[in-house]
């Protein structure tokens, strides 16, 4: 099978979808690679380094037309799709959302493309996820240029000439790209804030030694109707007013959120924009999708009225093209790896979660968008799953970068592994419950059968209770099966009291008109138990009114 | 009609315990669970009240009131660090509360106004001051032990937190409940026989074999099962309102005691089961203390070798300078934290350090301190926020790349004997994985063994070092240190 490497045609893209490396780990792998003269001189890879590890330079149209499997990084013009023939293969960066018309265009030409950018977010593919290994070098990037063009030192130092603070770095969105930004910034001696909306990105940014910034709101009408929605717009005011507040101390702001499939959220307004000093740098890595900042103007650095430069650059990845370029190229080479049948050759297996997701076009079929991945192999998703959010807690305490960008739904890893918890927990006892239920109900046959006829009256009594106290140790198991070890002492300060409910007991010896020995031990037992009742209810009141977030 | 309405009563009050057991199941519900109990225990009461059954109000309201306030006053004045005591001598008010319930039952039976004779009534009769009289001196026993120092009369008396393990005690155990079972007979054949009262000798008797047995079952009890048997006894207390509720033919009594009982022997459950404990061996007491290997006698090499082993020590001020040095810090805290009331201290530790961009997270043992949750709530005492509170399983992984692990006033919790010696008296248990850190700095205040009585080789290590001196103190000298640089 030969591999095409083609000249980016792109106007600003730099990166090149394999370098010399990358071509080694190709050939090893058995297949033939032609590469596009000049199409690695960009990202500082000479013709010569590719020929020397066994590629073939060839002219351009050549690549197009003749390669079996296309590997690029930016979307192919039209002509350059139609000029590829029919079953071979293209992978790269395709947005397929954005780009109707290049699907189509492969579609009619018979081409397989396979989007890398629609890799799925599970743990067997993360070393061949494009989108996390670019908007690592996006936040690394954006705080390289906010340096650049930011007029002091990143970190504070102490000169014999006076004294300079570090600089206070904002980043909004903690995703791959936030958290490369807080770590690069932190390496230039910053002094780093973050937000995220996302209460799960707190550890992450914490572990990078950022400052977690958070909106307070007081909750309030809990569990009335619209919860979510009120609570996004007050959540929203309060964001946009916390942001307004630190502008003025802010000297570079950077920003990241984005939300797949739909422009950027607005998050740095104009009027945080008049609040910052003149000289503070904003950089927008949201400009592609219309940008985060009001006024982000798209691929360009601007100067506001007030003297903040604001970059909006969207080639950030691209201007590290050479690092970019092996990264991306390394991201093709594990696809291949997955995806290889034999020596050189490769099958695309629909059914492969991988494959079937990133795959948008195959045998002149259109096959974006794909089944969410639930659907698609739910024993396999499952599987997936759990290893998944593993490895997702060990990424965050390693403080590396965790495979999430902001805003990324991650709500079906989320559901699937809530849905097999709960049956696992019951499968675990579920001998023991039968068990339990087959020896009450015969317990309580051989009780009738021995009193036969009309079981009498105080027996039938007792019969009763005894259900009444099944069922009751039943439901006592079912609610307190779950309970978080923090609660314990709560809970057992809770029951502790609940206990005291013998003093109904005593209460019923109270009668008669006078003390007898009955109402004398009742009002002992009822003393007793209340002391029980009230200290119990008071004890847990007090423990509560101290456990907070 | 009266009797209708006071069902549906009972009925509305159950509920409102099962919301109220739910409720804390969770942080969110929890302040609201403890509402619901409080409402549900109202109506019972109130209810109880308006029954044309109870007559003697004066009675009744002098005792819910001088109750109410000695409870009250005992809540507000409890340390934190005194909960675990408290929580078991509450509980020995439940055993007594039913004892005196049953011998007021028995005062009546066959009386006017009281239930008719008849052998299943007095059979349930001595089932209840069975289980309240063992309840009633187990939960005694326990608070004595948590508590450990009296001070009667200007004289101090300690109580060991060794296991009282007689010769032959399940034997003896199982005598005391084969006397109990044949007493309960005698009194219910006495009770059924000739219409009229039980034997008030029988009942008395019975009583106190059930007393010297339930003290014997938690003082033959291991310290470090502290947790599990205060769990335990809270269990006990629910059964025991259930005993009651079958003998005064009460349903609310019979449901609410069973939740308890059944929510108690489930806390207890799922304690053992990260003890790795069988929990037969806690309710009969002292089975785990059993299994502990005879001491070795020791060869002169080995005594040698023992007596080479060194500890490094560490002062406050070096490890000030790598705290702030490093990345990732865990905090265990165990009841050393609790006896020194250090919480206040660690978080401002805590909280310096995090200003710092240093990672401190707290890790959790299920059983660390004298109550399941227990430094859980010391924590929150301090305001510490919960999310950066970890439990074993939540933060085990995470050790290796941990910078400094501060382990305060905890040992057996992260003793790595638990994985290394299966027949050692914890072996088994999950432990803290402390010692697979760069750096663990133990704060102790001697040179002690633990509670569980054994010796820990994490101290010996040579990435552990010792802080030694009250860790109240190392910690405050911590914080002046840490804020000083």
């Amino acid at each position: 099978m030969k591999i095409g490497i083609p000249l980016e045609t792109a106007e600003g893209e730099r990166r090149v979808a394999a370098t010399p490396d990358t071509v080694k780990k190709l050939k090893k792998m058995g297949f033939e690679i032609m590469v596009s003269a000049g199409a690695g001189a960009r990202a500082s890879y000479r013709d010569e380094l590719y020929e020397a590890e066994g590629a073939e330079i060839t002219d351009h149209a050549t690549v197009w037309s003749t390669a079996d499997l296309l590997l690029k990084v930016a979307p192919p013009s039209l002509e350059e799709a139609k000029a590829m023939k029919s079953g071979s293969v293209f992978m790269g960066l395709l947005w397929p959302a954005e780009n109707e018309a290049l699907m189509t265009a492969f579609k009619e030409a018979g081409v397989s493309a396979i989007a890398m950018d629609c890799v799925p977010r599970i743990t067997r593919a993360q070393k061949l996820d494009a989108r996390s290994s670019m908007s690592n070098i996006d936040g690394y990037r954006a705080v390289v240029e906010a340096a650049y063009h930011f007029g002091s030192f990143f970190s504070g130092q102490f000169t014999a000439a006076g004294k300079v603070n570090p600089a206070k770095v904002l980043i909004v969105g903690a995703g791959v790209a936030g958290l490369a930004a807080i770590g690069a910034a932190r390496g230039l001696g910053a002094q780093v804030l973050a937000f995220d909306v996302r209460a799960a990105a707190r550890e992450q940014v914490e572990s990078m030694g950022a400052q977690f910034l958070e909106v307070e709101i007081e909750e309030s009408g809990e569990g009335e109707g619209g919860y979510a929605k009120a609570m996004s717009e007050r959540f929203t005011e309060a964001q946009m007013a916390l942001f307004k507040s630190l502008a003025p101390d802010l000297d570079v702001v950077i920003t990241t959120a984005l939300i797949p499939g739909r422009d950027a959220p607005k998050l740095w307004l104009s009027e945080a924009v008049a609040e910052m000093k003149a000289g503070s740098v904003v950089v927008d890595l949201a400009a592609e999708r219309g940008g985060n900042c009001d006024a982000t103007v798209k691929g360009e650095l601007i100067t506001t009225d007030n003297g903040v430069k604001v970059i909006g650059y969207t080639d950030m990845a691209s201007r590290m093209a050479p690092t970019a370029s092996q990264l991306y190229g390394m991201n093709f080479v594990h696809y291949l790896r997955d995806i290889k049948s034999g020596e050189g050759e490769i099958e695309l297996d629909l059914s492969d979660v991988v494959v079937r997701s990133s795959i948008v076009t195959h045998a002149n079929e259109l096959l974006y968008p794909p089944p969410p991945l639930s659907e698609l192999d739910p024993s396999s998703v499952s599987k997936e799953m759990k290893p998944a959010q593993a490895e997702a807690k060990k990424v965050e305490s390693k403080a590396s970068p965790a495979p999430k960008s902001s805003h990324t739904p991650v709500t079906p890893v989320a559901e699937t592994s809530a849905d097999d918890s709960t049956p696992n927990v019951i499968g675990d006892f579920g001998w023991k419950q039968v068990l339990i239920s087959v020896a009450t109900v015969l317990w309580i046959f051989l009780l009738m059968r021995s009193t036969p006829e009309a079981a009498s009256e105080s027996t039938r009594v007792f019969l009763n209770h005894l259900t009444v106290f099944a069922l009751s140790c039943f439901i006592g198991w079912q609610v307190i099966w779950n309970v978080s070890h923090a609660l314990h002492t709560p809970l057992m300060s809770v029951t502790n009291a609940i206990s005291g409910i013998i003093l109904v007991g005593g209460m019923l010896q109270a009668h008669g008109t006078e003390l007898n020995t009955a109402s004398i031990f009742g009002g002992l037992a009822v003393l007793l138990a209340m002391i029980n009742v009230v200290g119990g209810f008071a004890v847990t009141h007090r423990m509560l009114a101290m456990f907070r977030k | 009609m009266e009797q209708t309405l006071l069902q549906i009563a009972y009925l509305v009050a159950s509920i409102f315990f099962i919301l109220s057991l739910k409720g804390l199941s969770s942080q969110e519900t929890a302040r609201q669970g403890n509402l619901y109990g409080i409402f549900g225990m109202g109506v019972a009461i109130v209810a109880t009240l308006f029954n044309s059954h109870v007559t003697q109000y004066d009675t009744l309201f002098i005792t819910i009131a001088v109750g109410s306030l000695v409870g009250y006053i005992l809540a507000k004045r409890v340390e934190m660090t005194a909960m675990p005591e408290l929580v078991a001598l509450l509980h020995s008010f439940v055993g007594a509360a039913a004892v005196l319930v049953g011998f007021a039952s028995d005062a009546s039976m066959g009386h006017e106004g009281g239930h008719a004779a008849s052998a299943l009534y007095a059979s349930e009769v001595g089932v209840d001051v069975f289980i309240g009289a063992l309840t009633f001196t187990g939960s005694v026993a326990a608070f004595a032990k948590l508590k450990a120092k009296f001070n009667f009369f200007g004289k101090t008396y300690w109580v060991p937190s060794k296991p009282l393990l007689l010769k032959e005690r399940h034997k003896l155990n199982a005598g005391m409940l084969a006397a109990s079972i044949i007493l309960v007979i005698m009194y219910a054949n006495g009770a059924s026989g000739e219409a009229g009262s039980g034997s008030l000798v029988l009942m008395s008797l019975l009583t106190i074999i059930a007393g010297v047995l339930g003290a014997h079952l938690v003082l033959a009890i291991g310290g470090a099962d502290m947790p599990v048997v205060v769990s335990m006894l809270n269990s006990y207390s629910g059964w025991t309102a259930s005993a009651a509720g079958f003998m005064l033919n009460n349903d609310l009594l019979i449901i609410t005691g069973a939740l308890v009982g059944s929510s108690g022997a489930i806390l207890s459950y799922i304690m053992c089961k990260s003890m790795n404990r069988s929990i037969l061996s806690v309710i009969f007491g002292g089975f785990g203390a059993e299994n502990d290997a005879p001491a070795k006698e020791l060869t002169e090499e080995e005594k040698a070798e023992l007596a080479a082993r060194t500890v490094n020590e560490t002062d406050a001020e070096t490890l000030s300078d790598k705290l702030l040095s490093s990345k990732s810090v865990v905090i265990v805290p165990g009841y050393g934290l609790a006896q020194a009331r250090a919480q206040h201290s660690v978080y401002q530790l805590v909280k310096i350090l995090k200003a710092k961009g240093v990672n401190v997270r707290f890790a959790i043992h299920p059983v660390a301190g004298r109550l399941p949750g227990h430094m859980n709530i010391l924590l929150a005492e301090a305001a510490v926020p919960y999310d950066i509170v970890l439990e074993l399983e939540e933060i085990n992984d995470d050790f290796p790349e941990t910078d400094v692990v501060l382990v305060i006033g905890a040992n057996d919790i992260v003793n790595p004997l638990a994985q290394e010696d299966p027949t050692c008296s914890i072996g088994g248990m999950e432990v803290l994985e402390v010692w697979k850190s760069k750096l663990t700095v133990v704060f102790k205040r001697s040179r002690n063994v633990g509670y569980a009585g054994i010796d820990n080789p994490l101290f010996y290590k040579d990435n552990t070092q010792m802080l030694f001196g009250d860790a109240g103190k190392t910690v405050d000298e911590l914080v002046a240190q840490v804020s000083a640089k």
